[in-house]
């Protein structure tokens, strides 16, 4: 009788192997944080308060000379205009156990210890993305119609409106994955100065999650966090300056007392694993505390299309 | 004689079981969407639609850690006040909003924000979204737009207009709407020239449009404020 493959699955074969590649199931990888459209504006730490009130002046040239009308004109006092705005740090984590059997029969390269508290980096730029996106979502002035799809024209008409505010470039774009494809669509249409743009071609060639390229001067940004009101993607085109972010440090004195658990400092994410010999398991915990803030509504623009 | 054991003590109750670990009619939504929001409405914000000039609704998330909202019961309060400093009108969200019930008839809600149970927590929605879930297994996500009650929201949009809830628009800020239009009009005017007629009709349709704002605007803009007395003024001093 001829051995077959099929014949020895019983108790010399396996019918399914498991491969040795451990592959990421599909996930919005991008983040935001580096990309230089974020101001970063320090810490609270040692401040007083988990919420620092960012201070803005009406200097630079807000308020130009004006000429006298006779040379010994007295000359009245012009307010000093200013605003303000709050940050709020507050906590965020995520949690992973692992079983010691779930570790020790993982192959060379597979979910442990280390695999899960490097990846906690990446969960923590997802939830710095969707802070981002909510704060986008604030601003008055918008652009685009609800219920329709994006076009082209939604984004010009955005460019226009942040040059007729005198907002300052660099300009970013966060846009929903929905409103840039339905943009593309947009673009295959469009003549005039923009049908052999190069830029343009560049924008109707694939791209993934995150910077999607520049068109027109402007950064753009794809995130699948960008919010919902129910109708409609709430996306937005701003200017520099027009979002931050602040974060509080965790220091030595929290971990005086931890005893066995180990802190590993990431960037801004703190990462603590312990051992529950109880349960024979292991406790790995990623802390990060941040707050996001739109610093100033004029310099922003939404863009609000359909879902 | 056998003692008769079956009315000592009420046993275990029994009921049925599968091997399945899922949930059995488990309509939780997939995820969560924890925040809950305000609804408010900024001056220079409105669009044209076909029940004429209607306010913008912004959606204000109430989310710890954004915009200065804080974690606890009153978190948000200090992000409402700095809205209001800045002009927003905040809407109240216990007041009655008009809806479309299911079978197609005109109805009003109690308020216009709505709790739906998530798998991994609440999701917090507005009265005219009707969520509908997508796809199977890990790929299940919620679907908010599809079934989206228009016309419902667009009521409500009329009553805030027509019942002063929020003041009309300014002639300024139609105008800039106008103008804005203005600009999707004459885009692809040069194209329109060349003939296409997809290009030519939808040049067509924003002027169309833009030609029904400018016959609105005239209506809508609230009466021009009181002018001040003006005063002659002259190159040579005075005024």
């Amino acid at each position: 009788m001829t051995v077959l493959h099929s014949s020895m699955e019983t108790d010399l074969r396996l019918a399914v192997a498991l491969d040795q590649n451990l592959l990421v199931q599909l996930t919005d990888t991008a983040t935001i944080r580096n990309s230089g459209a974020i101001s970063y504006l320090g810490t609270t730490n040692g401040t007083g308060s988990d919420t620092s009130r960012l201070r803005l002046a009406g200097l630079s040239g807000a308020d130009p000379f004006v000429a006298t009308a006779a040379e010994n004109t007295s000359v009245a006092a012009t307010a000093l205009s200013d605003s303000s705005v709050d940050i709020a740090v507050v906590r965020a984590a995520l949690r992973r156990d692992i079983g010691d059997v779930a570790t020790a029969t993982g192959f060379a390269t597979d979910i442990d210890t280390a695999v899960l508290a490097a990846d906690m980096v990446a969960s923590y730029e997802s939830y710095f993305n969707s802070l981002v996106c909510t704060a986008i979502a604030s601003a008055s002035g918008s652009v685009g119609t609800s219920g329709s799809d994006m076009q082209h024209g939604d984004f010009a008409d955005a460019i226009y409106r942040l040059e007729l505010a005198s907002v300052p470039g660099p300009y970013f774009a966060i846009l929903h994955p929905r409103q840039y494809a339905d943009w593309q669509e947009s673009l295959r249409g469009e003549g005039g100065a923009l049908q052999f743009h190069a830029a343009t071609a560049e924008q109707l060639a694939i791209s993934g999650p995150g910077m999607a390229g520049t068109f027109l001067g402007v950064q753009i940004m794809k995130l699948s966090d960008v919010t919902t009101d129910g109708t409609d993607r709430l996306g937005a085109m701003f200017g520099a300056g027009c979002l931050g972010y602040k974060v509080a440090i965790i220091d030595q004195r929290s971990y005086l007392g931890s005893g066995a658990a180990v802190a590993v400092r990431v960037d801004e994410v703190m990462v603590e694993i312990k051992r529950s010999p109880e349960t024979a398991t292991t406790v790995i915990v990623g802390n990060a505390w941040c707050g996001v803030g739109l610093i100033e509504d004029d310099r922003i623009c939404g863009i609000v299309t359909d879902a | 004689m056998p003692h008769d054991f079956s009315t000592t003590t009420a046993g275990p109750q029994r009921v049925s079981a599968t091997r399945s670990h899922a949930a059995v009619g488990d309509n939780r939504l997939p995820g969560s969407q924890p925040h809950r929001f305000v609804l408010a409405h900024h001056p220079a914000s409105w669009e044209y639609t076909d029940h004429g000039f209607l306010p913008k609704v912004t959606r204000h998330w109430l989310r710890p850690g954004c915009n200065g909202v804080t974690k606890g019961a009153n978190g948000h309060q200090r992000y409402l006040s700095r809205l209001r400093g800045a002009g927003w009108i905040i809407l109240d969200d216990d007041m009655p909003v008009p809806i479309t019930a299911p079978d197609g008839t005109a109805a009003t809600a109690e308020g216009y924000m709505f709790r739906y149970e998530g798998q991994t927590g609440p999701h917090y929605a507005d009265a005219w979204s009707a969520p509908s879930i997508v796809g199977a297994g890990r790929g299940r996500r919620v679907d908010w737009s599809a079934t989206y009650d228009r016309g419902g929201y667009d009521a409500w949009r009329v009553t805030l207009r027509d019942n002063g809830i929020v003041p009309p628009p300014t002639a300024g800020t139609l105008a800039e709407l106008c103008k804005m239009q203005s600009h999707k009009a004459n885009r692809r005017i040069a194209e329109a020239h060349d003939g296409n007629p997809h290009v030519q009709a939808s040049v067509r349709n924003h002027q169309d449009k833009l030609k029904a704002m400018r016959a609105a605007a005239t209506q809508a803009a609230n009466p021009p404020q009181k002018p001040q007395k003006a005063r002659k003024a002259t190159t040579t001093g005075g005024g």
